[in-house]
């Protein structure tokens, strides 16, 4: 980073560039940064392929995934069910299928709920500083200092575990670091000169916070939101290996869960959803670092 | 004079005479090994609250403490009832007054003799404070000590069941002189610190959440026994643990191991290391839906028995459990004296439910749904009821009921939803022990419908039920005492009091090498005073 800033003085001896932006809009020269991207295109492609099959899936391949339909931990390859069973008997690959949905809905809501908190918290305590900082920023430190998983895990336990207070549990927990990007955003856009402007003609804190600075600071904290939903599919997947699932919502963190007891019999029981875990979590991961790389007006040069 | 009192040994004796002819052709060596001193077993705990069997009844406290406290008697192989603190006892021909008599150089582990102030004291608070204790000793009026090696047990109505209750699981023999000081016994202290008994092993450490061991008492009144220096009872809480260290023989001897049986299939093909499901008779661990009786549409016997007709008992036993389990018949365990298989059976007919619960007036609604319920799974046997109940909601699921599973986060938030009645329908077991007045008359008693867990929280009541078990538990003849429970288990299965799951996979792991283990009917919970290493 450093060389790279070191670099940013030379633009002055080039031709003004202020017409440069008219030429190709922000949001197509981010695709086509993006679309370069070969790592980027790679999971993106993958997490469409999940997200579709996650949502015609079920109605394409329609075993019930919590019927026993066969002989329980049979291996993959073996019967006409493709991915072999659990415990159960039940279908893997019925599992499989429809868990997608509840994994990506729980991710979703999760990283939905870390980044408002994180946003809202992170927004005032940069934007007001003073006491409001100081308050708010103990507070994150508070909650940063906690064991994720331990407080996930009695909020969870305490509330009963279903979907909504899973999402709840993981958002309530992993907002800090979205909360300290965005105080630290704000910390620096609220000294420019723009913003300044928009408060001299008499632009009131609500407007400055949501339309002036909260779009410009809209970049780094994409890239986090995308990344928040990686981490969450994770962290539902670790609530549930640990028996705190929704008993009634198949999801791919509740499958190795439930079969982690059966593993030394069953490996491909807890491989399946594991790989399938994975696979969304990596292919998130490769979509924020390229959109990382696409949006960081920084980065664009190379 | 010596006479034998339990009315099961008139059943009992021709079967311990078969049993000795049998021994006696046993090829020498096996059953004949000369028993040798010393060594040191390992076996394994879940975590206990406390070492007292005598005010908590389970198998955690159990396995410990029936070696840390000695009892009257030793329920053995047969049931068959052996002399233990008491050297023998006569009964009178009324079966009103029981007597007694100690053995006479008994001392507790601090070096105080062993007394019949001491059983008195150990009774009184067994009947007082164990949860079976009215059960059992309700019927004792009350006990004298005419001389200090001699107790008289005066009842005011015949207990069938009285001597399997007085073998040191459920009637410990606890220092009077440490624990009569005003103190509530259940929490009292020396329950886990300082630990005094009066049985073969001495506490040496006890480090609650780590370990527990035990050591040889070298004043045991046995002599030469018991042959073990040492038993380890290291807390090994997670079962998939608990295979491994099996496996690696890291636990030499584990009774109510918890294991599944997939384990067992990989248990038993391991050289070394063998596993039998013999020791669980006299425990009896049965599971079972409970249904709360008390609202619609539970309420309606045919709802009952069309859920009867969709949940497949069989299929559950023989394939989700492997076909090492058998589905259960009734309310008693196979392994009960009193088991009687000749009960309604409800086939597996998906159809028939679905035509029962029409008629019952739970047509399919708009919603496409008949009714919905919440199914509550406790949080102490999961091996069991997560796949018995993720079987009943895929069952009912056909019949286009919907069922809600809630899986209580802890043994607390469970029992305080059953117990409160707060519940539409839970997975649950229970323990018959021996005697079915202790393990089952407290489910079905229209008097034990109480805010307590495994009393009749389901709510059954049943004038002639009522009768029949009253009848059951004062009959000292065991044939028409069998014959009663016959006709009880049959009521209960008709009137669909609960439905019946599986009896539990219950099993004992041990290495090659560990010789007389007990064949009690109470298995790894009889004292392990015989028990001695191999070479």
């Amino acid at each position: 980073m450093s060389d790279r800033a070191t670099e940013m003085p030379t633009p002055p001896a080039l031709p003004t560039p202020t017409t440069v932006p008219e030429a190709v809009s922000p949001t197509r020269q981010t695709w086509q940064m993006f679309y370069q991207n070969r790592a980027a295109m790679l999971g993106l492609c993958i997490l469409l392929v999940i997200i579709i099959t996650s949502i015609v899936g079920p109605l394409l391949y329609t075993v019930p995934p919590r019927e026993m339909v066969w002989m329980p931990l049979t291996p993959p390859g073996q019967s006409e069910y493709l991915l072999g069973t659990d415990y159960l008997g039940r279908d893997l690959l019925a599992g499989l299928i429809n868990g997608g949905r509840v994994t990506i809905t729980i991710g979703f809501a999760a990283a939905v709920l870390t980044v408002l908190i994180g946003v809202t918290i992170g927004a005032l305590a940069g934007f007001f500083g003073g006491w409001v900082d100081t308050t708010l920023m103990k507070v994150t430190e508070f909650f940063q200092v906690l064991p994720n998983l331990l407080f996930a895990m009695v909020v969870v336990m305490l509330f009963s575990p279903t979907l909504t207070n899973i999402a709840i549990a993981i958002g309530i927990v992993s907002w800090t670091a979205t909360a300290r990007l965005t105080r630290a955003e704000f910390l620096r856009i609220r000294e420019m000169d723009y913003v300044k402007a928009e408060r001299s003609i008499g632009a009131g804190n609500s407007r400055l916070i949501w339309r002036v600075i909260l779009p410009n600071a809209a970049p780094p904290l994409i890239i986090v939101a995308a990344l928040s939903i990686g981490s969450a599919i994770l962290f539902e997947a670790g609530l549930s290996f640990l028996g705190l699932s929704d008993p009634n919502a198949m999801s791919w963190g509740r499958m190795v869960g439930d079969n982690r007891p059966y593993i030394l019999d069953s490996v491909w029981g807890v491989t399946i959803p594991g790989l399938a875990i994975f696979l969304t979590v990596l292919a998130i991961s490769l979509v924020g670092d390229g959109l990382n790389d696409a949006i960081n007006p920084k980065l664009r040069q190379r | 004079m010596f006479t034998i009192f339990s009315a099961t040994h008139k059943r009992l004796l021709p079967l311990i005479v078969a049993a000795f002819a049998a021994s006696a052709t046993l090829p020498a060596g096996t059953a004949f090994a000369e028993p040798k001193q010393g060594g040191s077993l390992t076996s394994f705990s879940t975590g206990y609250r406390t070492l007292n069997p005598g005010v908590q009844s389970g198998a955690a406290t159990g396995a410990p403490g029936s070696q840390i406290f000695a009892g009257l008697v030793t329920v053995e192989k047969d049931y068959e009832i052996a002399p233990y603190l008491a050297k023998s006892w006569s009964v009178s021909d009324d079966q009103l007054t029981v007597t007694f008599d100690l053995v006479e150089d008994a001392r507790f582990h601090d070096g105080v003799a062993i007394t019949g102030e001491d059983v008195k004291f150990s009774l009184e608070t067994v009947k007082a404070n164990h949860p079976f204790g009215r059960s059992m000793f309700g019927s004792v009026e009350s006990i004298d000590v005419p001389e200090p090696h001699k107790v008289v047990l005066n009842l005011s109505q015949p207990v069938p069941g009285l001597m399997l209750s007085l073998q040191p699981l459920l009637m410990p023999i606890m220092p009077k002189h440490i624990y009569d000081d005003g103190q509530d016994m259940k929490k009292h202290p020396r329950n886990m610190e300082d630990v005094v008994g009066s049985g073969p092993f001495k506490v040496e450490e006890n480090i609650p959440a780590e370990r527990l061991t035990l050591v040889r008492n070298e004043d045991f009144f046995i002599a030469d026994r018991p042959y073990l220096d040492r038993i380890a009872y290291p807390i090994v809480k997670d079962p998939l643990t608990r295979v491994l260290m099996l496996e690696k023989g890291e636990i030499a001897y584990a009774p109510f191991s918890g294991i599944r049986p997939n384990d067992a299939k990989r248990l038993e093909n391991v050289d070394g290391v063998n596993m039998t499901t013999d020791g669980y008779d006299a425990i009896g661990y049965i599971h079972y839906l409970e249904l709360n009786l008390r609202d619609k549409p539970f309420s309606d016997r045919n709802v009952r028995e069309a859920l009867a007709h969709a949940i497949d008992t069989d299929f559950l036993s023989k394939v989700i459990f492997g076909g090492r389990t058998v589905p259960g018949t009734g309310p008693l365990h196979t392994g009960n004296p009193f088991y009687s298989a000749d009960t309604p059976h409800y086939d597996a007919d998906l159809d028939k439910a679905a035509s029962m619960l029409d008629e019952a007036g739970y047509p399919k609604g708009e919603n496409g749904e008949r009714f919905s319920f919440t199914l509550d799974i406790p949080s102490w046997a999961p091996q069991a009821h997560v796949p018995m109940a993720e079987y009943i909601q895929a069952q009912m699921a056909k019949l286009d009921i919907k069922v809600e599973l809630r899986r209580a986060p802890d043994f607390g938030t469970w029992v305080k939803r059953i117990s409160s009645w707060d519940y539409e329908a839970t997975m649950n077991g229970s323990f018959n022990y021996p005697d079915p007045v202790i393990g089952m008359h407290r489910h079905f008693d229209c008097d034990n419908i109480k805010n307590v867990i495994w009393s009749n929280t389901q709510g059954y009541c049943d004038p002639e039920m009522d009768k029949m078990l009253d009848a059951a538990a004062i009959e000292t003849d065991f044939e028409a005492r069998k014959k009663i429970y016959a006709d009880i288990q049959a009521k209960a299965q008709q009137d669909l009091a609960m439905i019946y799951m599986p009896q539990d996979f219950s099993a004992t792991v041990y290495q090659d090498g560990i010789g007389n283990l007990p064949d009690s009917p109470f298995g790894g919970l009889a004292p392990l005073t015989n028990v001695y290493l191999e070479d």
